[in-house]
């Protein structure tokens, strides 16, 4: 909680509020639609403002009974009609190019944002919570959108509103504008507390309900779990803890949000009435006059009442644009430098040079770590859980940057070749199988997507898959998205026919098959050797089985190399590796 | 249709009832507000009778006062009802969503579900803090406006009507017209939103595959669809507002024309022309207020009718009787068990029989998808949908009651599942009387003793499901939850998956101890060979069938399938001694 508060205020000392509608501005305001919207707020706010005006002379026109003057009134009465028209049309013109230029903000913003994602190393993906960013793009997107909308829209009609119902009053009736102007501005001096206040209570409804939401998602997925503990009852009483918390502090905020509105309706029927008295018993102003002064006040007051719920529209947005802002400013990239190379058809040549690498510069991890890898030839790294195996992974890849020394591939340092390229040259099989939503085929051909029927099903016949792709409902179409049930074997069969058809270089095998059962594993694996023949590959695995045939064996432990050689060479070591491999075969029943 | 909810709403009562009185109270108010203009304008301001201005003035202010206080009184009761109704109901549906069986969570889905217990819920709150400030009010002022112009003048009021009419119309067409629209963008942004997160999560896939460009594309078509999806609701929501506005100035414009005529013939004073201009805006006002309780309460109805459909379904994890456990009979016997999740053809589990006795130790081995974590769901009577009968201790599982099968039998599931909240609170999940040196004991049997090493120690933080420890973390922990109860039975689902095989052994050994010591059952569902080696009798199964039955050696000796297992497993090592 502290944590947040401080990034927050971070966050808060990065762009000033002033910064951060500058940036938007430039998203929002494009001369194209900018110049006619501006005329058609104009020209839709004029009459607005001039048309009371002659209302008032036109009811000032009918006196009494054989007084009316239907000359002057159906004049009136005409011009009423035709600008009145115009009015609403260019009122439409003015939301509808609004709206627009919000939904090409939004859309702008979302595609920056995204572009800056795209690039972003490793690290960022690694690190923040996913959850978070998703919503960034989705909800704060939205949130901006809707505040540049109603927010800004409402302010440039507002401001029109109140400049030019304040000159026709002054020239209607400086007394009762002066009566307005008081009663206008305790109008906006209420409205304001109130919403400081209501403000302060839906913040801390939000976060009950935020909290309350978190809970109740995180007990009904798990709600076998709670039944298999006993532990309903438990889960009734932290949900009620927070859903009692909720429905004092929701009161609250209900009833403050809820005062704005009489309030408001409270003060303006005070200035309805001070026209009437100050109009009739002091400026002395005809009926038709105070009939256009009720008008104009309640034109004049309405952009106050609504400046608080404005405020708090462009407040949410700005704070929303700043959260996107955020991503966009992030530092790092993953760009290449403009002399790196393409590489096609790697010969698989690795080398490590005296490799240094750390997460955090206060943990080091790899230290002065050496290794030739000879075109061809099989690297398998084990270790025990959490030893940081998938390093190395994340080195060769360049989705993490070494401090020092140097990776090279065909003897190129890995820096210097274009990312997507070296990239191109390693085929990867991770242990957590990831599939997009589409179809079986897309997903498979994801890595070739030229790739002919054949080719795709030959992929997957090597990959053990294809006998369970051709029974599925839809075979080789079958949409793979929510309401599929692959099981996680079945996937990871796909993402190997997906490396398979891609046909890289080199090959990475991180803990491919734990998800597999052994008898398919076992068939899997005559696939991975026949893969394997002739390409360099790094294999990670914890089970040791598949992995002894490998030219040199890395162990690693707590993030570092403690070990590196022959499967016989290491056993007789009789070290860490020796202790690994034992165990696995050992039942309880021996002693260690 | 209200029969769930209404009893939630009982309590406020009170509420319900005088809030919209006193709502009602500041409307007649309000109405009577232009009356009194009138008579101000025509009685003091055209004779220039200034006390009979200020007269009606104070009047005027007194009516606003008394108006504000009666409003406030309503929007105090309606929070207070609306908030409470709205709490009691979650949590009573909660209560629910707690006694579904395993099945019919299933088949709603945690993310339904949840959806259900919050937005839902909170729809329908908003619907009766509504139902007590406006649904009273809003036609109220709207028919007494209407009737208060009839009342100055039956002919002006044709415009009233004929503008009434028309708002009903264009406002229906509009909304006819946006609905379709707006499910579709609210499609088109989930799109958007599927799209990031598979950026999220397959970032390392999609940079090896270098598809970083594809992906831009894949992004742009859902956020250009999103914008003109958005653009053209935009263009038909927009309409809204001018339209409005062109009927209550028009229907002003043909008043004044029309009240000339009327005030001519002296039908209508000057005064009651001003009057009958302002309810004409009055009555259109509300209109928009009303059309905004429509859209509200269409959505308040879906919402309402998934709420109900929760609520009506029955409690059905319930044990049909109280049966008492033998503790001398088999801790588990299946008797002939055939099992499907749905309706689906194939069985999950077919024909399934065998028996546990009190105090050994099972393995169970299979491929995946063999279905060998169905069958030890129905153990704790996760399901009961099946034809044959499991026995825990001499007694029909379904017989017992829930709380107290389930406390015998301690379960590591496969996927390690743990709550938010503190470490400790995890292990002793759902126990509340465990004392910490029995804590302390379980760490060190599941080799969790990584929690030492953090800064909180055992009242370290556990984040929502666990996220801030790994798989294998998380993986020892929920073992540890599960060896703490030292329940009668225990049942370990190939939870050692994300576990080195060191660990593993250190762990199995001290299972193999504590279990001994306490006499407890053991079901071990696994992969590994190595895992199930020593187990007094091992079942095998082969898709939902079983096909072998034994000790590791008879095993070997006649079941191809444990053999094909076994070899795929030994094989390569020491020269493949087991085989």
């Amino acid at each position: 909680m502290s944590k947040q508060t401080v990034s927050k205020e971070k966050e808060q000392e990065r762009y000033s509020t002033f910064q951060v509608l500058s940036r938007l501005a430039k998203y929002t305001f494009r001369p194209s639609l900018f110049v006619p919207l501006i005329t058609a707020v104009i020209i839709s706010g004029a009459v607005d403002i001039t048309m009371p005006t002659l209302m008032g002379k036109a009811i000032d026109a009918i006196v009494g009974p054989g007084n009316v003057n239907f000359a002057y009134v159906l004049k009136a009465a005409t011009t009423m009609l035709i600008f009145y028209i115009v009015g609403a049309g260019m009122n439409y013109v003015f939301n509808m190019l609004s709206n627009k230029s919000a939904n090409r903000a939004v859309r702008d913003i979302r595609r920056d944002a995204y572009d800056k994602l795209s690039i972003l190393p490793l690290k960022y993906y690694d690190t923040k919570a996913h959850g978070d960013i998703q919503s960034r793009f989705i909800n704060d997107a939205d949130m901006v959108g809707d505040g540049l909308v109603q927010g800004v829209a409402q302010l440039l009609s507002g401001i029109i509103n109140i400049v030019g119902s304040l000159i026709f009053m002054l020239i209607l009736s400086p007394v009762v504008t002066l009566a307005v102007l008081v009663v206008t501005s305790i109008t906006f001096l209420t409205a304001s507390a109130i919403t400081k206040m209501s403000n302060k209570y839906f913040r801390a409804q939000q976060a009950l309900v935020g909290r309350l939401n978190g809970l109740s998602e995180e007990l009904i997925q798990g709600a076998k779990t709670v039944k298999l503990f006993n532990y309903e009852k438990r889960s009734q009483q932290r949900f009620d803890e927070i859903n009692g918390e909720l429905n004092i502090t929701g009161r609250r905020a209900q009833f403050a949000g809820a005062l704005t509105n009489p309030t408001t309706r409270f003060v303006n029927h005070l200035a309805y009435i001070s026209v009437g008295v100050v109009g009739g018993a002091i400026a002395g102003i005809s009926a038709g006059g105070i009939s256009s002064f009720i008008v104009y006040s309640n034109l004049f007051a309405k952009p106050f009442n609504d400046l608080t719920s404005i405020a708090t529209q462009i407040m949410t947005a700005i704070a929303s644009a700043r959260r996107i802002f955020e991503v966009m400013d992030e530092t790092g990239t993953e760009e290449d430098a403009n002399d790196s190379v393409e590489i096609e058809n790697s010969e698989g040549r690795v080398d490590f040079e005296a490799v240094n690498f750390s997460y955090e510069p206060s943990h080091p991890l790899i230290r002065d770590f050496s290794l030739s890898v000879e075109p061809g030839s099989t690297v398998a790294i084990v270790g025990p859980t959490g030893a940081g195996k998938t390093t190395i992974v994340n080195l060769l890849m360049r989705f993490y940057e070494i401090d020092s020394g140097a990776i090279k591939l065909d003897n190129i340092d890995i820096r210097n070749i274009k990312r997507e390229s070296l990239r191109r040259s390693f085929g990867m099989v991770l242990q957590d199988s990831w599939l997009f939503e589409g179809t079986v085929r897309e997903n498979i051909a994801y890595g070739k997507e030229d790739a002919s029927d054949e080719e795709i099903e030959a992929a997957s016949k090597f990959a053990h898959a294809h006998s369970f792709i051709s029974k599925l409902e839809k075979g080789y179409d079958t949409y793979i998205g929510e309401g599929t049930t692959l099981s996680h074997g079945q996937m990871q069969l796909i993402t190997i026919a997906r490396t398979v058809l891609a046909n890289p270089p080199v090959i990475i095998l991180d803990e491919a098959t734990s998800a597999i059962d052994t008898v398919t594993e076992r068939r899997i694996q005559r696939a991975f050797e026949k893969m394997m023949q002739n390409r360099t590959s790094f294999v990670i695995a914890h089970r040791l089985s598949t992995i002894q045939r490998a030219d040199i064996i890395l162990v690693m432990d707590a993030g570092r190399v403690v070990e590196q050689g022959k499967h016989e060479e290491l056993l007789e070591k009789k070290g860490l590796y020796y202790k690994l491999y034992n165990s696995q075969y050992a039942s309880e029943d021996e002693q260690e | 249709m209200f029969r769930y909810v209404k009893g939630h709403l009982r309590p406020y009562i009170k509420q319900c009832v005088l809030g919209p009185i006193f709502k009602l109270l500041e409307a007649v108010l309000e109405l009577m507000m232009p009356i009194l203009m009138a008579m101000l304008i025509d009685n003091g301001v055209d004779t220039g009778d200034t006390s009979y201005i200020l007269k009606i003035g104070g009047l005027m202010a007194l009516t606003a006062l008394i108006g504000l206080l009666s409003a406030l009184v309503c929007q105090y009761y309606a929070s207070v009802a609306s908030q409470g109704f709205g709490t009691s109901l979650r949590s009573s549906m909660y209560k629910k969503i707690n006694s579904l069986s395993a099945r019919t969570l299933d088949k709603f889905g945690a993310a339904t579900l949840t959806n259900r217990l919050t937005n839902d819920i909170n729809q329908l709150q908003q619907a009766v803090a509504m139902l007590i400030r406006l649904v009273i009010r809003a036609p109220f002022i709207c028919i007494g406006s209407i009737v208060a112009a009839m009342i100055i003048d039956i002919k002006l009021s044709a415009i009233t009507l004929i503008a009434v009419a028309l708002f009903a119309v264009v406002l229906t067409v509009i909304i006819k017209l946006l609905g379709p629209l707006y499910i579709r963008i609210q499609k088109r942004l989930d799109n958007l939103s599927r799209v990031i997160n598979e950026n999220l999560s397959g970032v390392r896939v999609i940079r090896a595959f270098a598809k970083t460009g594809r992906e831009k594309d894949k992004f742009k078509n859902a956020n250009e669809s999103w914008t003109s999806d958005a653009e053209r609701a935009g263009r038909i929501a927009m309409l809204v507002n001018p339209a409005t506005m062109l009927i209550i100035n028009l229907s002003v414009t043909a008043i004044i024309w029309f009240g000339g005529i009327r005030v001519n013939v002296a039908g209508v004073t000057q005064g009651e022309l001003i009057a009958f201009i302002n309810y004409m805006t009055q009555v259109l006002n509300v209109l928009i207020v009303i059309s905004n309780l429509v859209q509200l309460y269409t959505k308040a109805y879906a919402s309402l009718n998934r709420v109900n459909e929760i609520m009506a379904l029955p409690d059905s994890d319930k044990g049909t009787a109280d049966a008492a456990p033998d503790f001398t009979a088999p801790a588990v016997e299946f008797e002939h068990v055939t099992f499907r999740y749905g309706d689906e053809e194939n069985p999950e589990l077919y024909d399934v029989s065998f028996k546990l006795n009190a105090g050994e130790t099972l393995g169970i081995i299979g491929g995946t998808g063999a279905g060998k974590s169905t069958l030890i769901n129905l153990i704790p009577a996760l399901y009961t949908s099946y034809t044959g009968a499991v026995k825990v201790f001499g007694a029909d599982a379904k017989e017992y009651d829930r709380t107290k099968l389930r406390d015998m039998i301690g379960i590591v599931p496969q996927q390690p599942q743990l709550f938010s909240g503190s470490v400790s609170e995890n292990i002793a999940f759902g126990k509340e009387d465990i004392k910490s040196e029995n804590i302390t004991e379980a760490i060190a049997c599941s080799s969790a003793d990584f929690v030492y090493s953090k800064d909180g120690g055992l009242d370290s933080h556990v984040e929502r499901g666990g996220r801030n420890y790994s798989g294998g973390q998380k993986q020892r922990l929920t073992i540890a939850r599960a060896i703490v109860r030292r329940p009668r039975i225990l049942i370990l689902d190939d939870s050692m998956s994300a576990l080195d095989y060191a660990t593993e052994l250190r762990i199995r050994r001290a299972i193999r101890k504590i279990t001994k010591e306490n006499n407890m059952s053991v079901i071990m569902v696994t992969q590994r060979i190595s895992t199930v080696t020593h187990a007094d009798k091992i079942l095998v199964l082969d898709d939902g069938r079983v096909v072998g039955i034994g000790r590791h050696e008879e095993l070997m000796e006649n079941c191809e399938a444990y053999r094909d297992i076994a070899t795929s497993q030994l094989s390569q090592q020491k020269g493949g001694e087991a085989v």
